[in-house]
């Protein structure tokens, strides 16, 4: 539904988006996710027509979009601030797109009646917009925009302003309503666990690149770099040198680390994770704190001995901060019943499953 | 706007601009290079503009007329520039009590009061000036109080005068000078008063240290957008100065008007902007310095 | 804050204020007073009377002075608010070559004394009367020199508002299917409106309290209420003008009014942070 090819925009010296390519499929619940800075809202200003890239191609279903202006695009946005027109009323608001497209009347009456009630915002349709709350805006906003029925619709940190009780309802909502109406959603978001709860596909952005593309499950597991490993959820990171210590055996392979040899699962040739042979070669490898399980005793193949550093208890998790040779490892696990507590300074054993372990492009 | 051409839309923005400035290029820009040129010329016999062009009326100006050093003028600079410095140093020691007085009220009342203090502002300069030929003539009783505070004998009045003159500059500038101060005093940190008052500094050296820093924006600006003015005044010298006090706006007031000498006059004319554009630099450099910019 | 001041010095800057306030408003409450005194000339009062304000209206002088002064506030006020505005807008909307050059040239009237843009418009109208037999002095030069000082308020006034408009407003006006002619005059310009009327009374009410320039750039049979007020002044005050003056200040006072409603209804309409 959505071609971007090579996209690249300057401002001055600075290079915010650097050769961006994308697809976006008709109907997907798509985020751009990625730290504040990162490109995202420029990009996706691109793709409403409010500005226009140095280099490189969009498509909008099918046909190419830069040479159309903004007002001529099947296109949506929903901002950031809302930007709702403070002079007229919720329903002008609504109504405003389709009055722009001249729409007939008649039926102008009845689809902003039926988008209110959709969002549930219908005894407000004579309020200006200073008289209502921040979610109350932010249903306006929405609704203004999908009541057009564009083919995208552009989604800018939408739920940014919102408590976290507001925002998490919200969210359920604006899935539901993708799901119901079949538009292509594309969503700006900085927050992970919004992007991982409610899209099919994230693209995880820094500094004007695209890191990784991929459903989250995908992304969660199978980081493809440092940066995309530590912005999905905690991440302990391990130094390990390349070639193996010895040959693959059952799709595993063992390896140096500084806490001693460690077997991991192959590396596989693919797009996303070339094997490295270079004799000598410095690696990164990585593992989730919630994989890594630790015990009074053990022994074996992954298997090292620790000393916990720090124990925090939050609920439904204790968190352990453990020494492993010269490193600090996080460890997260869920309280359970029968499970052993274990204490600062006392000495533990840690094992990482080979299964667990990601190796890291950089 | 379509983002996709920046040129387009600086042609469609000095289309718009283009009635205005041209009007203001023909009407204020072309006018004051006018009088520029004009103070290079000289008068003829019956006052019309003659060349040869001459610096006859900047000598004339400064002291050096034909007939040797005649003070009359350099006078009359200085006059006016020092009524100005008094007019503006007065308005500083009025307006600092008041706009720290505005500054303290409560957040509902402060808006309204500023308003009051700028009412007079938007109300005829003539109108209020020969007001005060009212309050100071000689049968007032501002005068009979005066005299018999012996501030005056008896006989004397205080208007018309120098006195007068200041009175009645100090009353049309106040607001003038309030408003960019008050700009700053809102903004003022008290912490660091109280932190100079918790490492014991006196009243005096609190405000001279913590609080003169903070306000000095806000004096500067107010300072020379009162003093420019005030050096070109007319109407007030006029009114409440009597024959004694001539300032620069007379001066050019009765050369454009019954003496008709026209160059001179715009001699005159001429410096008095200068002092204004050299103020205005002043500002502006002070203002970026500051980091405030002076539009949005 | 109030912790550091002692209730004293509350008192005192409140007592300093109060008199400064007396100070400032000492001269229009005199002629207001004075307006309605009996006695002709002195300053004794002698009895309130509306005698000076009936007077006025059977004054011809003082109509057609009244007349003037209307017509060309009204006039000047209507051609610099078209003119202001659009500057304003062109100022705002993109850079182009001189922008900055002329951003800091209309400043000039509101710091240059009158006296001085007076008489350059007195020389710039005597030479171009020379040249092409223009610019007879009358109503028009006035309506011309008054426009002159009027624009760059409006401008600047119209400017200060349109910064404080939301750009996201315009781009999602555009977002929804708006051209951009259609977005400025649906979106735009509904929020800019409050911002032209404040220039426009502020136009206005600098026009009825000029004296310097008019005087300078009148014609015989032009004169306005200011002007008149000032020969009459000079001749020794009367209690007719101090009526006359009055209903000047009234006129001044009930435009100010107008613009300090204007601007406390705009702003709680289009700030950027009420739609944040």
């Amino acid at each position: 539904m959505v071609e971007l090819q090579g996209i690249t925009r300057r401002f001055g010296e600075t290079l915010a988006l650097a050769g961006i390519t994308l697809a976006i499929r008709s109907g997907e619940f798509f985020s751009l996710l990625g730290p504040s800075g990162c490109g995202k809202t420029t990009l996706l200003r691109l793709i409403a027509g409010l500005d226009y890239p140095d280099a490189g191609g969009l498509r909008i279903g099918g046909a190419d979009a830069l040479p159309v202006p903004p007002h001529q695009r099947p296109v949506n946005t929903v901002f950031q601030s809302y930007a709702l027109f403070p002079h007229m009323t919720v329903w002008e608001n609504v109504a405003f797109g389709l009055k722009m497209r001249k729409v007939p009347r008649a039926a102008i009456q009845t689809r902003v009646a039926r988008m209110l009630e959709l969002v549930q915002i219908s005894p407000l349709a004579s309020r200006k917009p200073a008289q209502l709350s921040g979610g109350e805006k932010q249903r306006v906003a929405l609704a203004r925009a999908v009541v057009n029925e564009p083919q995208v619709l552009l989604l800018d940190e939408p739920l940014g302003a919102l408590d976290l009780k507001l925002r998490r309802q919200l969210q359920t909502e604006l899935h539901d309503l993708q799901r119901r109406l079949g538009l292509t959603f594309i969503y700006v978001t900085h927050d992970q666990d919004e992007a991982l709860t409610m899209s099919d596909r994230i693209a995880v952005m820094n500094a004007g690149r695209i890191e990784q593309v991929g459903v989250a499950e995908q992304l969660y597991e199978n980081p493809r770099n440092r940066f995309v490993a530590q912005f999905l959820g905690g991440c302990n990171l391990l130094e390990a040198s390349f070639p193996p210590l010895g040959p693959s055996s059952q799709g595993s392979v063992l390896v140096q680390t500084v806490l001693g040899s460690v077997r991991m699962r192959a590396p596989v040739s693919s797009n996303s994770l070339p094997s490295r042979t270079e004799p000598g070669a410095k690696v990164t490898l990585a593992i989730r704190p919630e994989k890594i399980l630790v015990a009074d005793q053990g022994s074996g193949e992954n298997w090292f001995p620790v000393t916990i550093h720090d124990t925090t208890y939050t609920g439904a998790e204790t968190h352990y901060q453990v020494r492993a040779g010269p490193q600090m490892i996080k460890v997260v696990v869920m309280n359970r019943p029968g499970q052993p507590r274990l204490e600062p300074g006392q000495a533990a054993w840690m094992h990482l499953p080979p299964e667990s372990l990601v190796l890291l492009e950089d | 706007m379509h983002a996709r051409d920046p040129r387009q839309a600086s042609l469609r923005a000095a289309l718009l601009s283009a009635p205005g400035l041209l009007w203001v290029t023909l009407f204020l820009l072309l006018p004051l290079v006018l009088i520029v040129g004009t103070s290079f010329l000289s008068r003829g016999d019956y006052g019309q503009l003659e060349r040869p062009f001459t610096l006859e009326n900047y000598q004339r100006f400064a002291g050096f007329g034909s007939l040797g050093f005649d003070p009359l003028y350099p006078l009359i600079i200085a006059r006016s520039l020092l009524l100005g410095a008094a007019t503006t140093g007065l308005c500083v020691l009025a307006g600092l009590p008041l706009a720290f007085f505005v500054a303290g009220l409560p957040r509902r009342l402060k808006t309204p009061a500023l308003t009051l203090v700028v009412i007079p502002l938007w109300t005829n300069l003539l109108i209020r000036t020969y007001a005060w030929q009212i309050l100071l003539a000689p049968e007032g009783w501002l005068t009979r109080c005066a005299t018999a505070l012996g501030l005056l004998t008896p006989g004397q009045s205080l208007y018309p005068g120098t006195l007068a003159v200041c009175v009645g500059m100090v009353c049309d500038f106040l607001p003038f000078l309030v408003l960019p101060l008050y700009a700053s005093v809102e903004k003022i940190e008290w912490t660091l008063a109280e932190a100079a008052r918790d490492l014991g500094a006196g009243g005096w050296a609190t405000f001279r240290h913590a609080l003169l820093p903070q306000i000095r924006p806000g004096l500067m600006a107010g300072g020379i957008l009162t003093f420019i003015p005030a050096t070109g005044q007319f109407v007030v010298p006029d009114l409440l100065g009597g024959a004694k006090t001539v300032l620069l706006g007379n001066v050019i007031q009765q050369q454009f008007g019954q003496s008709h000498d026209w160059p001179f006059g715009s001699a005159v004319a001429v410096l008095s902007m200068t002092v204004v554009l050299a103020g205005l630099w002043l500002y502006a450099r002070s203002a970026t310095q500051q980091g405030e910019g002076l539009f949005p | 804050m109030n912790r550091l001041r002692p209730k004293a010095s509350r008192w005192l800057l409140g007592s300093i204020s109060g008199l400064l306030g007396i100070f400032l408003y000492a001269p229009i409450l005199v002629v207001i007073v004075f307006s309605f005194n009996t006695a002709r000339h002195g300053t004794g009062w002698h009895g309130f009377t509306w005698h000076w304000y009936q007077a006025l209206w059977h004054n011809p002088v003082a109509l057609a002075a009244a007349r003037n002064t209307l017509i060309l506030g009204v006039v000047s006020t209507l051609l610099a608010t078209f003119l202001g505005t659009m500057l304003g807008l062109g100022l705002h909307r993109a850079p182009f070559p001189g922008r900055a050059f002329f951003s800091w040239a209309i400043l000039v009237p509101v710091v240059v004394p009158d006296i001085v843009m007076a008489v350059a418009l007195l020389l710039f109208f005597a030479l171009v009367r020379g040249w092409l037999g223009l610019f007879a002095l009358g109503l028009g030069t006035m309506i011309a020199a008054h426009v002159t000082f009027q624009i760059p308020f409006v401008a600047l006034v119209v400017r200060a508002r349109l910064a404080g408009l939301d750009p996201a407003l315009h781009e999602a006006a555009r977002d929804l299917g708006a051209s951009p002619a259609q977005a400025f005059w649906r979106i735009t310009f509904p929020l800019l409106w409050p911002g032209i009327m404040a220039g426009a009374m502020l136009a206005f009410t600098l026009s009825l309290d000029d004296f310097v320039v008019s005087f300078f750039t009148a014609g015989p049979g032009s004169g306005t209420l200011p002007i008149l007020i000032y020969s009459s002044v000079k001749r020794g005050i009367t209690p007719d003008i101090n009526a006359l003056s009055s209903l000047l200040v009234l006129a001044s006072l009930l435009a100010t009014v107008a613009l300090v409603l204007l601007e406390r209804n705009e702003a709680t309409l289009s700030n950027r942070t009420a739609n944040a």
